[in-house]
């Protein structure tokens, strides 16, 4: 049962937080979100203090009382500094590029401080992360990345990210946990795999076969326009009587007009996508026109860095729960 | 921690530092391998530090640890107690110094070593001890915060700065808690310091002890009067009785040992008559003898009376404390003597010093009665020729003899040894007291300081209807000893304080030397009398007078209260930031050497560019035309013009060197 227990306070503790600390771009740390507590050195401190405010009763001796007194005023009043030294700064999520699954995302952070105060050694990592320290003295921003391993395609949100600092005197310690809004798309891990043959003939299309002819200008046919088609092959003539415009498509643009096929390839979902995520790659370094298609979603054929951007972007996120982002 | 977490420079460097003045003060009472031993390990980790060695193998970590171990139990006989504790702390302290790997040993250390410096107070308070420990615990709070300041290399300011603001912060918390706080009775008894040196004069005195006492120019204890001080010749600080003799030395009886019944102490309480008030101050004497004038009662629990009529501590004095008598020094002291009493105070050794017994024998059949025998007695003092010198010669077996028919070279111990022989030898009951004599007035405190060459010996005799009297052969010798104190007595020998040349009191005839010497004691009177002594009634008085009643609320709201303004300002200071940002270098550098420029009589008008001003100067002052004109162009350039950084700083430090030339030209033109 203290398992159950245990998780149902983490749940409350993380509903309490999301409350709390609600997630956004760009956040500036102040009493809200800040957390203070002697830190487990401070902790010592305390009962080093207390052994020593025992000797100055024993020995009762007043200076070692100033001593004592002294030394506890100094963990009071570090309780604001180590406050501070969090206090005010913001804290906004750059970007994160996407990468394919058992690679490191980089997340980018941007902390700015507060007007000149000069903030030391704070720790930043999100869970799994590597720890970096930050001291923001000269310069009145840094940027920093993050590596984050990645395991699962998809969009990827890091949980909270841990923002912590011992300064000046490493008896407390001050921190936050904060949701950024930021998210890295996954793609699947691409799986080198033989392919015995493209659908460039059999395309299941009724458009019927189409032969490249390599170097050839002919006219092929008209298509509607689609954002990131050539303009100078548009068919103005069209467009000026008021109609939808119109691209003139010719021949020799159709090299190859390959589908990738979700029943081309073995292997359960994951290695089907892995395997169709490997030839996106392929096919986009051959220069290849190459469409997609999985049960349920058919991207036409097309070719370049937004194209491949998109097919990528359907594998990771094909039957995950968020296909809406 | 990660294994390849390192130690902060700045932080080592630090940490080294504040075992170094941590030493300071404990170095006298460390034997000196644990000083070794430091030394050992803070060249070993300076030189891990400048990446020459690597940290010592583990076999040499052993060895330096039995070694200190084994050497503590040498030196001490023993590892209970507070010096072989202090001793241990600190080799650990030291021996943590060739280990430390993570940043728990960094704050392992860090601890040690504020425990170490409150060691150093249990064993001296004086003020400028508590200035030394206090910078000690900042430095070592330097340390801590260097810790969480990785960027910088050496010992660095910041951290240091950074320290001595929360130093300062905390202090008003400080002197709240120290007001308030309640000082408890000690939860169980402690170790305190033992293998000190006892000081003052000791449980026994044979010829010559005293004299050494005579060059030791140290407070034995101060005297506050509740009214006029006596006169200077009736300040017979009472210390011990010795009423014991084997013809060389004397010694406390088996008589001294027997402590007053309640009843006895009443009776002391109602033979004053005419009470004088005072409370005596006394410094560590690592002894329990205290002092008071005659017939002398105290109610202070920790103070015993004992049948010679004489205070003692039921401890050994090993801080200065502080307590209140009441005497009479006029009041008769036991009318009636019981055999074993009188048999006590009569007796003396077989066979030893014949001469002086058949002196005394032949001198009594000569006297009327008791009273002129001691007249007698005091007068072949005077008459015969007895020099008063703090270098007496070495006396043999019959001492007394001796020093009466040879020598008679001596010093107070002398006298009254020789003068309680002569009442002894014909039945008269006599012992010697020693205790100190005199004193000096503080004219700022109006206390009574008495030093330890202050150290005296004389003697009490038994007379029928006068219980004891006291009698100072050394006042028969030299009057001047006891009218105006050893110093003066000692003028022609000039063998005061030969011993002590640094001694302040050497030097009392500089009129400033000796202003600032009083000051500085007025001082140390003060603090110890507010800052150590504040405690129990004291305390309530002050925290009465704070809060007008005290209960615990009232309490409460004052170290809320002080404690809460306090952080809110700290508070305030620390979260607005920095509202005014600080120019840039080159406007500080260019805006200095206007001023300077302004000095010397040229100043920049409100529409005048930089350029143009440099121009109209170097019209009228051609030597400083190259520089002038230098500088400006390098600010002008820094200001305006867009720089890779390197370039940036090669420009600025041309800034820099012109305006420093420029500067040392202004200088020369203004002398």
């Amino acid at each position: 049962m203290p398992s159950a227990i245990r998780q149902s306070l983490k749940q409350r503790y993380k509903r309490w937080l999301d409350r709390r600390i609600p997630p956004r771009r760009s956040i500036t740390l102040d009493q809200k979100q800040i957390f203070i507590f002697p830190s487990r050195a401070g902790r010592w401190f305390i009962l080093v203090l207390f052994v020593m405010l025992i000797a100055a009763i024993n020995y009762q001796n007043n200076m070692a009382f100033a001593l004592v007194f002294l030394l506890s005023s100094v963990f009071v009043v570090s309780i604001l500094h180590t406050f501070a030294n969090l206090s005010g700064l913001t804290i906004t999520a750059i970007r994160a590029a996407p990468v394919f699954v058992g690679d490191d995302a980089e997340l980018s952070l941007q902390l700015t401080r507060q007007g000149n105060k000069d903030y030391f050694d704070i720790d930043i990592s999100w869970p799994g992360s590597e720890v970096r320290s930050v001291t923001l003295t000269d310069n009145s921003e840094q940027t920093l990345g993050l590596h984050l391993p990645m395991q699962q395609r998809g969009w990827y949100k890091p949980e909270r990210l841990l923002i912590e600092t011992f300064y000046p005197v490493g008896l407390l310690r001050a921190w936050t946990w904060l949701a950024l809004d930021i998210s890295v798309l996954v793609y699947p891990r691409p799986q080198r795999c033989k392919m015995a043959s493209f659908a460039h003939v059999e395309s299941g299309d009724d458009e019927g076969e189409v032969t490249a002819i390599k170097g050839s200008d002919d006219f092929y046919q008209f298509n509607a326009y689609r954002p990131g088609d050539p303009l100078k092959h548009a068919f103005w003539k069209s467009y000026a009587k008021g109609q939808d415009l119109q691209i003139k498509e010719f021949a020799a643009y159709r090299e190859q007009n390959l589908w990738l096929q979700w029943e081309d390839f073995t292997g359960d979902l994951e290695q089907r996508l892995s395997k169709l995520c490997y030839w996106v790659l392929i096919l986009e370094t051959e220069n290849a026109e190459y469409g997609l298609r999985l049960p349920g979603v058919e991207i036409p054929p097309g070719h370049g860095e937004l194209h491949q951007a998109e097919l990528l972007k359907t594998l990771a996120l094909y039957k995950t729960a968020e296909v809406s982002l | 921690m990660s294994i390849s977490w390192q130690i902060p420079r700045n932080c080592l460097a630090w940490i080294l530092v504040s075992q170094l003045v941590l030493i300071i003060p404990h170095a006298e009472r460390l034997p000196w391998w644990v000083l070794a031993a430091y030394v050992v390990c803070a060249l070993w980790r300076i030189m891990v530090y400048q990446g020459r060695w690597s940290f010592p193998p583990k076999s040499i970590k052993v060895l330096l640890s039995l070694f200190c171990v084994v050497g503590i139990y040498r030196s001490y006989g023993t590892m209970i107690g507070l010096e072989p504790t202090v001793a241990l702390l600190f080799s650990g302290f030291c021996l943590k110094l060739i280990e430390v790997v993570n940043k728990r040993d960094v704050y392992v250390i860090i601890f040690l070593a504020y425990f170490v410096a409150l060691t150093e107070f249990l064993f001296s308070q004086d003020f400028a001890i508590t200035v030394l420990i206090f910078v000690t615990l900042l430095i070592i709070t330097t340390a801590l915060i260097a810790l969480h300041q990785h960027r910088y290399d050496r010992l660095d300011m910041v951290s240091f700065r950074k320290a001595l603001i929360i130093f300062m912060q905390a202090v008003p918390l400080m002197l709240v808690l120290f007001i308030v706080f309640p000082r408890f009775d000690p939860l169980w008894k402690v170790p305190l310091p033992s293998h000190q040196a006892k000081t003052g004069i000791s449980d026994s005195m044979s010829p010559g002890d005293i004299t050494d006492l005579g060059q030791n120019g140290d407070l034995a204890f101060r005297v506050v009067f509740e009214e006029a001080v006596p006169e200077r010749e009736n300040l017979y600080w009472r210390g011990l009785v010795l009423s014991e003799f084997d013809g060389r030395v004397w010694r406390q009886g088996e008589l001294q040992k027997d402590f007053m019944t309640q009843e006895q102490t009443d009776n002391v309480l109602r033979a004053i008559n005419k009470p004088v008030r005072y409370s005596v101050i006394q410094e560590a004497s690592y002894q329990p003898w205290l002092f008071s004038l005659a017939l002398a009662y105290s109610n202070n629990k920790n103070i015993l009376g004992v049948t010679d009529y004489r205070l003692v501590y039921n401890d050994d004095i090993h801080t200065r404390i502080k307590y209140d008598v009441i005497s009479d020094p006029t009041a008769k002291i036991q009318l009636e003597l019981d055999r074993r009493t009188r048999r006590f105070e009569t007796m003396l050794p077989q066979d030893s010093n014949p001469q002086a017994l058949s002196f005394a024998n032949n001198l009594y059949a000569l006297s009327d009665h008791d009273l002129d025998y001691v007249y007698r007695v005091l007068a072949m003092f005077r008459e015969e020729p007895f020099v008063y010198t703090l270098k007496p010669p070495a006396l043999g077996k019959h001492s007394v003899d001796e020093f009466l028919f040879t020598t008679r070279r001596g010093f107070c111990g002398h006298y009254a040894s020789s003068f309680v022989v002569l009442m002894r030898a014909v039945g008269i009951p006599a012992r010697v007291v020693t205790g100190y004599q005199g004193g000096e007035i503080n004219p700022i405190t109006g206390t009574v300081l008495v030093h330890q060459f202050d150290a005296h010996g004389w003697a009490e005799v038994w007379l029928q209807g006068q219980g004891w009297v006291r009698v100072d052969p050394t006042a028969a010798v030299s009057p001047d000893r006891i009218e105006y104190g050893l110093e003066q007595a000692m003028q022609e020998e000039g063998s005061f304080l030969s011993d002590a040349p640094l001694s302040p009191l050497r030097y009392r005839d500089f009129a400033w030397l000796n202003k600032a010497r009083l000051q500085l004691d007025a001082f140390s009177f003060y603090w110890s009398s507010w800052v150590l002594q504040y405690k129990g009634e004291k305390q309530s008085r002050v925290l009465q007078q704070l809060l007008g009643e005290v209960s615990p609320l009232r309490v409460a709201l004052f170290i809320v209260g002080i404690t809460g303004v306090v952080l809110l300002f700290v508070a305030a200071d620390l979260l607005k930031g920095r509202s005014k940002p600080k120019p840039a270098k080159e406007v500080q550098l260019y805006l200095r050497l206007c001023k300077r420029l302004e000095k010397a009589g040229y100043s920049r008008l409100p529409d005048e560019g930089a350029i143009e001003f440099a121009k109209r100067i170097a019209d009228t002052e051609p030597p400083w035309k190259v520089h002038l004109l230098a500088a400006t162009r390098a600010f002008v350039t820094l200001s305006y013009e867009p720089l890779p950084p390197e370039q940036r700083k090669a420009v600025l430090k041309q800034l820099r060197s012109e305006s420093l030339r420029l500067s040392y030209l202004l200088a020369i033109r203004a002398s």
